[in-house]
């Protein structure tokens, strides 16, 4: 039997118009957050990316220095891409399937900022956890 | 789910918190192919959302819609927006059967008058006063007619429903008609494919979900973010047919380097749906970076338009060659097709010739 291997198939090389659309994108959005401070994001789900375009944005991208995981409906990864305010965010669901991808050009992705909402819970929190420790320090 | 909870009141009730509900409007956004920019929008109106009824009919179907439905790779987000609306009939999904499963449907008719959401998937017939589709000892017919009168909304779910699909294919025997051709009177959202992609039947529900309206909608009564464009527009192998590279066959050298598919009877430049962008089975793939063209699937009467393997240019009918030349000198080609089909026809009607139930029970 012959394995589907042994099939020649090839990707005719050709100039990576896409990936050279999205970056001159970036590029446009890298502006405005510089000039205006405005956020913009690209839904990478919605781009028709030819076989190989999306692993080399990826690879010209690369990774910065900083790097996060949110835990919550599944991972989510975040890091800031090799240039500064570009950032990739992948979410996946809890069955490690990816359910969205974006890359962001914002100083900070608004999900490594704590909301307000959950600041209003903080003291709370807070103040169970310094009784807790506080208990123990009497007890002792 | 509680039926006076709001989506956010009802995830956070679950243990998620704000970060997972931000991640769960980006995801939704992408889901409904609306800007990224959109997820505080959605957050906002899903914070104040409540749980809608929906009302499932199935008429004339494979089921295949259910399926693409059900088999999405997205449980997280799907079985979130699922469990956010209240499916109170469902032939394939719910418990009950029978006169309790019909007692549901009329008891949320009755509760959520004017509010309730009709999905229908399946052709409707109509021939014969509609006997050749019955539930529960009503015709598919006179099921619609009745429950779209106080829907709120009505989506029809793939082909059949939204243009009459496989059913209404040449020669019709049932009389199948899609809903736009029963119901007059309400918004409907058509939502074509043989079945549609699984994340748009979910995008338009999580758009009417989110804001309580129903998206933009094409001539064709079809979300225009999901079928505004052709597949051929947003095609990644569009730029090799600009440059005149076409596959000859399904083994050849542009074959393997994946050049366009045209010559190979791809439906692509006439056929307005997301494949091309959202893809299939999580964005794994779809049909044309399988190697294979577009059928055309959510265009109305694809079964009808020729074959699936002669380009678009071609005739859909095999003309002799005689009329190939009338074809080319132009105006006498409309004639000469038109005597050649009613020759064909008038050829196949005297051929035709009716089993009897005896005759077939005589057979071996």
């Amino acid at each position: 039997m012959n394995n589907l291997s042994d099939i020649a198939v090839s990707v005719e090389h050709r100039a990576p118009a896409q990936v050279l659309a999205v970056l001159t994108e970036i590029d446009a959005h890298l502006q405005a957050l510089a000039d205006l401070g405005t956020e913009s994001a690209i839904d990478l789900r919605s781009l028709p990316f030819f076989p190989g375009d999306y692993e080399l944005l990826k690879d010209l991208l690369g990774e910065g220095e900083l790097k996060a995981t949110l835990d919550s409906l599944g991972p989510t990864y975040i890091h800031e891409t090799r240039v500064p305010g570009v950032w990739w965010v992948t979410h996946f669901n809890e069955a490690e399937e990816k359910i969205a991808e974006f890359i962001e050009v914002t100083r900070l992705p608004a999900l490594l900022q704590t909301d307000a909402e959950s600041l209003q819970y903080a003291p709370a929190t807070l103040a169970e956890l310094i009784g807790q420790v506080k208990g123990e320090h009497d007890a002792s | 789910m509680r039926r006076d909870e709001t989506l956010a009141a009802y995830l956070q009730r679950r243990g998620i918190s704000r970060r997972g509900f931000l991640k769960f409007c980006a995801a939704t956004a992408s889901l409904m192919a609306l800007p990224p920019g959109m997820a505080p929008t959605i957050a906002e109106a899903l914070g104040k959302a409540k749980r809608p009824s929906v009302i499932w009919l199935s008429f004339q179907e494979c089921t295949g819609c259910t399926e693409s439905l059900t088999r999405s790779h997205n449980p997280t987000l799907e079985s979130l927006i699922l469990d956010a609306i209240s499916l109170d009939y469902h032939h394939t999904l719910q418990a009950a059967a029978g006169s309790a499963a019909e007692e549901a449907r009329e008891h949320a008719m009755e509760q959520f008058k004017d509010q309730y959401l009709l999905i229908v998937d399946g052709s409707i017939p109509v021939k014969h006063n509609g006997v050749y589709s019955t539930i529960a000892g009503m015709t598919n017919l006179q099921m619609l007619e009745e429950t779209a009168r106080h829907a709120a909304a009505i989506v029809a779910v793939g082909t059949c429903a939204a243009y009459g699909g496989i059913p209404h294919a040449n020669p019709n025997p049932t009389g199948a008609v899609p809903v736009t051709e029963i119901i007059k009177d309400k918004p409907i959202i058509n939502v074509p494919g043989c079945p549609p992609i699984p994340v748009v039947i979910t995008g338009v529900l999580a758009h009417y979900l989110t804001f309580g309206t129903i998206p933009e909608l094409d001539d064709l009564h079809r979300p225009l973010a999901f079928y505004g464009d052709t597949i051929h527009d947003r095609c990644y192998r569009r730029t090799f047919y600009d440059q005149g590279k076409f596959a000859k066959t399904f083994d050849d050298e542009g074959a393997r380097n994946g050049w366009c598919l045209y010559e190979l009877g791809c439906k692509g430049p006439t056929t307005h749906n997301a494949c091309a962008t959202t893809k299939w089975n999580n964005s794994t793939s779809f049909p044309i970076e399988s190697g294979h063209g577009c059928l055309g699937c959510s265009e109305p009467d694809f079964w009808d338009a020729g074959s699936f393997y002669k380009p678009l240019s071609t005739s859909t009918t095999d003309l002799s060659d005689w009329a190939v030349g009338a074809v080319v000198a132009g105006a006498a080609a409309g004639v000469a097709a038109g005597l050649y089909h009613k020759v064909k026809k008038s050829s196949a009607v005297s051929r035709h010739h009716a089993v009897t139930v005896d005759e077939l029970e005589d057979k071996p």
